[in-house]
């Protein structure tokens, strides 16, 4: 079919979906809201195009796409107000700065990472997001704008588009969005590069035999993503009204999940489905907006909207995700047997008495802040269940989290439930949900159950979670119980021995389920689906029981947040945390469970002890580390220093030879 | 059959041998929850509060202090199992040196004595004759003042933090709307708060102790998240430090955060200066810790919704700026944060209107700095939308910058309304950050504050001092800020006698008769319905004000609020129904 037929027929369509959006809108869907639309859309569809490019170059759902552009919108926006350089040479420094970063994380991270499973690098960039969002805020910290002194868009007009005014902002959006958009179609549908991009996007391999210089196109479009981001940055900077907002607008999940939605409903190949959906996304969230004035209304709603719409488009996700994520399974390092072993055993109990003289050597705050290190760490092993070993990828384990912790609550704190009832209710919780949100993608991919984890877990930090929205449901306020009325747990040693108690046990059971008959279905399934049913396993049930009991784990850990936390908090289960924990189950190696805890306690740390922006750089840089020069996470290098170990101190055989035998040369 | 049922016997028993582990741990966990019960501690009874002064039986006839040390420590403010979850062991301090010696006036008798400022304690003399908000005068205090009666007490000491952040990106967004605090006036602050704790120690009665302030830069919090309603894991952890490391017994907040007050009060920090606006039902929960100079949201929300009902109900918009609006009757709406304590009030506030038969148009906006202008034009274009006349202004005073701006460039002109609730909305230096044209002539409603010039002035009653005690004139702006925190400290800890404990912090504030002066009336004795009872904030009651452009302030600036009656101010029940005269001066 015609490729300009093609495009009508896409613009028609999602035009159609608007409008039939609109008439269940309240308040309808007036020309100034749908134009309004447009610009929040322009922008979203800038950081959706660069996730497509960066995709079709090298094959990875770029996660940091937003934040490649951060570093050069904060310098932009700091050139302006701060040493009052002209907007283009500001511009123009911007976007060279996020090409270059784009370029950099390509060349230094990607590329040492081609021949990684697929959900390595994506990972990957999580720790190259959070490194340029350390490095925006640094540079937002180190120059401080005068008093008064504001980023105005380049465009000083007002256009009336009823009910509402264009302004400035929203017309450079409008026409330098499409522009920039236009400039990408044009590169790849009408340049000899865009003809290398689409054969190295169509086989890489292929491409490469006949002669397309991969690595090259590669940088190239990593600094055509950079520079996308970055623009769409700069552009939104005077909404956001100072560079240090420019850096967290860059950083913050909103951006995120609509540029990833807008990617996937393109398949995060597809221009122009990509663009199309980035302007539904703007539209349909203003006409909510409009409908419905209150924003965490609206952020929730949009969020459903782009789930309903990702969860009924079969395609969309099927082949895309399934690509994206084809070695996730095969990345899943060996899984630790060290339980096996009476020194294994040892060692373990050990690091657990070591870690319960915790508060010997730390004060009291540092105390309190370790107890929530050790509940983020059986979140953390919830994940290497339900990802390392079900191979179904959550991005939004800690939302599941508070799930658990938000019945807990509600049941011991409203309902008068003793706590050790409460507990297995938050876990029954905890698995209801994550298996409710595992079931749209058993059959299809695993990316399905990625973008369904953080839908929710952006609906429930926004609502479900917040006492305000759901009263029903979230207990804001409990009191610490004495366990078995006898132990307090008032002070923050006695949470943390506690919380460092229950993480043994799961700790134990994890290990000991990888042992049982329902663990070994799990990797079996998990390694070969078809060979495991030619076995005699339901591959189905044996995903729902990984998703299940990995839900309870993390059900039981949101309980004794919400413990720690003395109530429910919303604040307390964001996305963002949920993408870290996935990001130390990496790092800790995937499928590892000590790799996992060693990780949380390691980037943990680094949490207590420097400041935010510094704590983003050095995990961020140490994810980075980890992933280039240590591929099996940090277990790999806990298993080659055994090896190692047990290299030195192995004595040679004594073999008996025959003295008249003549002796090897 | 049979073979069946073995089989199926059989399968149960092979079932139960399979995981008999897990039945067992099941097993023992039942036993456990029944056998050895942990439930939820009672410290979430309801709250007794005590009686005050001028409402029952601790009433103080003439204004002579009965400090709180009548009171056995523990007893008379904290009914048991009324204290907050918390870090409470080690709080109150071990060693009691001796039973202090009874406060004079101790029983509420009349008090016959000197205080250590001279002043002879007859009824209704003041500690600080100068000062209008003094507390009752007390006796010079001479005995056992009890020692370590409590956390960061000794018998020489007390020993409360200053919480501050170092400068963020919230202040950075609010410096570039032009309502940030500027960093000469930061350091007028500190230099002046020096002068004044130096002086407060000496003029109040501490019972021979004296007040040491310990900075206390977060070491664990993020001001943005808290400032967003989060950030609740670094605050709590601040908390814990200043209790358990810098061992003080209260703190001050230099930016007042909901979630550190929660976790201050867990860990039974006293925190002088707590956040207003928050809910009577927030501190009523966290008695007997925080203490606010301002006006609990209940309060503020009926009042609010008193002054609309009175003054704008069923009349033309006549101050809005579009000659269309001015025609019609006005039409409210609300800008508020979609925060609970906010929405608590203005809930509040809109209850009083429905009852009047009218309604409110409500925005919710989410406080979170990267989205303010965009949720501010939105709001302009729903209001408009909506029909509009009159926006309450719930909202920071940043959220007030977009907003003008925004409606300017959309053309929506309507009356914009103060309404005391929103932390700032109504102080000239950010009214001078508000679109001109949008505001001059347009801006009015009800302010909790007095003018400028009465509370930050030269004039003023801290102008005034610090000019007597270092001879020199103050900064225009440095007064104000710490001047109400550190008069309500020294004022409770004066109040609570020798025996110094956060239970007899509000048996004093109990005994606190009201105060009026230039910035209203103060009393700790009367609940947000206006009935008698112990409220933790101090002020009870508002004004009108208006916005005039071309006013000239007493720092020389340009742009001021006037008060309309006179600068008369009204409590809950005693707004005078009228249209607001805005622009006739007082």
């Amino acid at each position: 079919m015609n490729r300009a037929v093609r495009l009508a027929m896409t613009a028609a369509a999602s035009s159609l979906a608007v409008m039939a959006f609109a008439a269940f809108l309240p308040e309808g869907l007036p020309l100034g809201i749908a134009v309004r639309g447009l610009v929040a859309g322009g922008s979203v569809a800038l950081v959706a195009v660069g996730m497509v490019l960066a995709h079709r170059a090298s094959g990875v759902v770029n996660l940091a796409q937003a934040q490649l552009g951060v570093v050069g919108a904060v310098l932009a926006v700091e050139l302006r107000m701060a040493w009052d350089v002209p907007y283009p040479v500001a511009l123009i420094a911007g976007l060279l700065t996020a090409a270059a970063a784009g370029a950099l994380v390509e060349v230094l991270v990607l590329r040492r990472l081609r021949s990684a499973p697929a959900v390595v690098p994506m990972v990957a960039t999580v720790g190259a997001a959070q490194l340029l969002t350390g490095l925006a805020l640094l540079l937002d910290g180190a120059v401080r704008a005068p008093l008064g002194s504001r980023f105005a868009p380049p465009v000083d007009v007002d256009v009336v588009v009823s009910p509402v005014v264009i302004d400035g902002t929203g017309l450079s959006i409008l026409i330098a969005a499409p522009a920039a958009v236009l400039g990408v179609a044009h590169l790849l549908y009408r340049t000899d590069s865009g003809l290398a991009f689409r054969a190295i996007a169509s086989n890489r391999e292929r491409a490469a035999l006949a002669g397309v210089p991969i690595l090259g196109h590669a940088a190239a479009a990593w600094a055509i993503a950079g520079a996308l981001s970055g623009l769409a940055l700069v552009l939104e900077a005077p909404v956001a009204g100072s560079p240090g907002a420019t850096a967290i607008a860059g950083g913050g999940a909103a951006l995120l999940v609509r540029a990833l939605a807008a990617a996937a409903a393109g398949g995060f190949t597809r221009l122009v489905p990509t663009v199309a959906a980035a302007a539904s996304i703007g539209v349909v969230e203003e006409g909510l907006a409009w409908s419905y004035p209150t924003t965490a209304v609206v952020d929730v709603l949009l969020v459903v909207a782009i789930v309903a719409v990702l969860a009924t488009r079969r395609g969309v996700l099927g082949r895309s995700g399934t690509s994206a994520l084809a070695g996730w399974r095969a990345a899943v390092s060996a899984p630790s047997t060290a339980l096996s072993v009476p020194a294994g055993r040892a060692a373990w109990v050990l690091v657990f008495v070591a870690a319960g003289a915790v508060p010997l050597v730390l004060d009291a705050a540092r105390t309190e802040l370790a107890a929530l290190i050790v509940i983020q760490a059986i979140v953390v092993l919830s994940l290497v269940v339900v990802s390392g070993w079900a191979g179904e990828l959550s991005l939004g384990q800690f939302a599941v989290a508070g799930a658990g912790g938000a019945t807990c609550a509600l049941l011991y704190g409203r309902h008068g439930w003793d706590l050790m009832a409460a507990l297995p209710a938050a876990a029954a919780a905890g698995a209801a949900v994550l298996v409710a949100l595992g079931l749209p993608g058993l059959r299809r991919s695993a990316l399905v159950t990625a973008v369904t984890t953080l839908a929710f877990a952006a609906a429930s930090h926004g609502f479900l979670l917040e006492h305000r929205h759901a009263p029903w449901f979230v207990e804001d306020r409990i009191a610490r119980p004495a366990l078995w009325d006898r132990i307090p747990l008032e002070r923050p040693w006695q949470l943390y021995l506690v919380a460092l108690a229950v993480l043994a046990a799961v700790t134990a059971a994890v290990v000991n389920l990888r042992r049982t008959r329902a663990g070994r279905a799990l990797l079996a399934v998990r390694d070969n689906e078809a060979s495991a049913s030619a076995t005699g396993i339901d591959p189905v049930r044996a995903r729902l029981f990984g998703l299940a009991f990995s839900g309870a784990v993390a059900g039981v850990g949101g309980a004794l947040l919400v413990l720690h936390q003395a109530g429910v908090h919303a604040p307390s289960f964001t996305p963002e945390l949920s993408l870290r924990m996935l990001a130390v189950a990496v790092v800790g190696g995937l499928g590892s469970v000590r790799g996992a805890l060693l990780a949380t306690a390691a980037l943990g740390t680094a949490d207590l002890l420097l400041a935010p922006e510094w704590s983003l750089v050095s995990t961020g840089a140490g994810m980075l580390v980890v992933l280039l020069f240590l591929p099996a996470g940090v277990d790999g290098v806990l298993q080659r220093l055994a090896s190692a170990v047990a290299g030195l101190s192995a004595r040679p055989a004594r073999v008996d030879t025959d003295p008249r035998l003549p002796v090897a040369p | 059959m049979r073979a069946r049922q073995r089989g199926g016997a059989g399968r149960a028993v092979a079932h139960v041998r399979r995981y008999r582990v897990l039945y067992g741990i099941a097993a023992a966990w039942a036993a456990m929850a029944v056998l050895l019960p942990t439930h939820e501690p009672a410290s979430t009874a309801p709250l007794a509060l005590p009686d005050v002064a001028g409402s029952g039986s601790g009433q103080t006839s003439g204004g002579v202090a009965s400090p709180a040390t009548v009171a056995a420590p523990g007893t008379a403010a904290l009914p048991s199992g009324a204290a907050p979850t918390g870090h409470g062991a080690g709080v109150e301090a071990a060693g009691h040196g001796s039973a202090p010696t009874p406060a004079p006036g101790a029983g509420g008798a009349a008090v016959v004595g000197r205080s250590r400022t001279g002043v002879d304690c007859v009824p209704g003399a003041r500690q600080i004759p100068d000062l209008a908000y003094s507390p009752p005068c007390v006796p010079a205090f001479a005995g056992d003042n009890g020692g370590a009666t409590h956390r960061g007490v000794t018998a020489d000491v007390i020993r409360v933090a200053v919480r501050s952040f170092p400068p963020g990106v919230a202040d950075e967004i609010a410096t570039a709307a032009g309502v940030g605090v500027p960093e000469d006036e930061r350091r007028a602050n500190e230099e002046m708060s020096d002068v004044f704790v130096e002086y407060f120690n000496e003029a109040f009665e501490l019972y021979g102790r004296r007040v040491e302030l310990i900075e206390y830069p977060s070491r664990y919090g993020d001001p943005l998240a808290e400032a967003l309603g989060g950030g609740r894991e670094g605050a709590c952890a601040d908390a814990t430090d200043i209790a358990e490391r810098l061992q003080v017994f209260g703190v001050v907040e230099l930016a007042p955060s909901f979630a550190f007050e929660q976790c201050a009060a867990e860990r039974q920090l006293v925190v002088f200066n707590a956040n207003s606006f928050a809910s009577a039902s927030f501190y009523d929960r966290h008695h007997p810790y925080l203490w606010a100079p301002a006006m609990d949201c209940e309060r503020t929300g009926v009042q609010l919704g008193e002054y609309v009902t009175k003054r704008l109900l069923d009349r033309p918009a006549r101050w809005a700026g579009d000659p269309t609006l001015q025609a019609r009757d006005r039409r409210l709406g609300v800008y508020v944060p979609d925060l609970d304590e906010y929405q608590r009030c203005v809930d509040v506030a809109a209850a009083g209107v429905r009852a009047a038969g009218a309604d409110v148009v409500r925005f919710n906006y989410a406080p979170d700095p990267v989205r303010l202008a965009l949720q501010a034009d939105r709001a302009v274009a729903y209001f408009r939308e909506q029909g509009v006349t009159t926006v309450l202004l719930a909202c920071d005073p940043t959220s007030v910058v977009f907003l003008t701006q925004a409606a300017e460039r959309q053309g929506y002109r309507p009356e914009w309304v103060t309404t005391g609730a929103g932390g700032g909305e109504d102080i000239a230096i950010n009214a001078r950050a508000y679109e001109r044209a949008q505001v001059d002539g347009h801006l009015f409603g009800r302010s909790l504050l007095a003018s400028d010039a009465d509370v930050l002035g030269p004039d003023s009653e801290p102008g005034r001092l610090y000019e007597r005690l270092t001879g020199q004139e103050a900064h225009p702006y440095g007064q104000g800020f710490y001047w109400n925190h550190h008069l309500i400290l020294f004022t409770l800890l004066q109040a609570a006698g020798p025996n110094l404990t956060p239970a007899a912090i509000a048996a004093g504030a109990a005994s606190l008769p009201p105060t009026t002066g230039a910035v209203g009336r103060m009393w700790f004795g009367q609940r947000a319905d206006g009935s008698s009872g112990l409220d933790h904030t101090l002020l009870d009651d508002g004004l009108e004000v208006y916005w005039d452009a071309d006013a000239v302030s007493y720092s020389g600036d340009r742009g001021v609020f006037v008060a309309t009656m006179g600068g008369r101010r009204f409590g809950t029940g005693e707004w005078p129904a009228g249209e607001p005269a805005v622009g006739s001066g007082s």
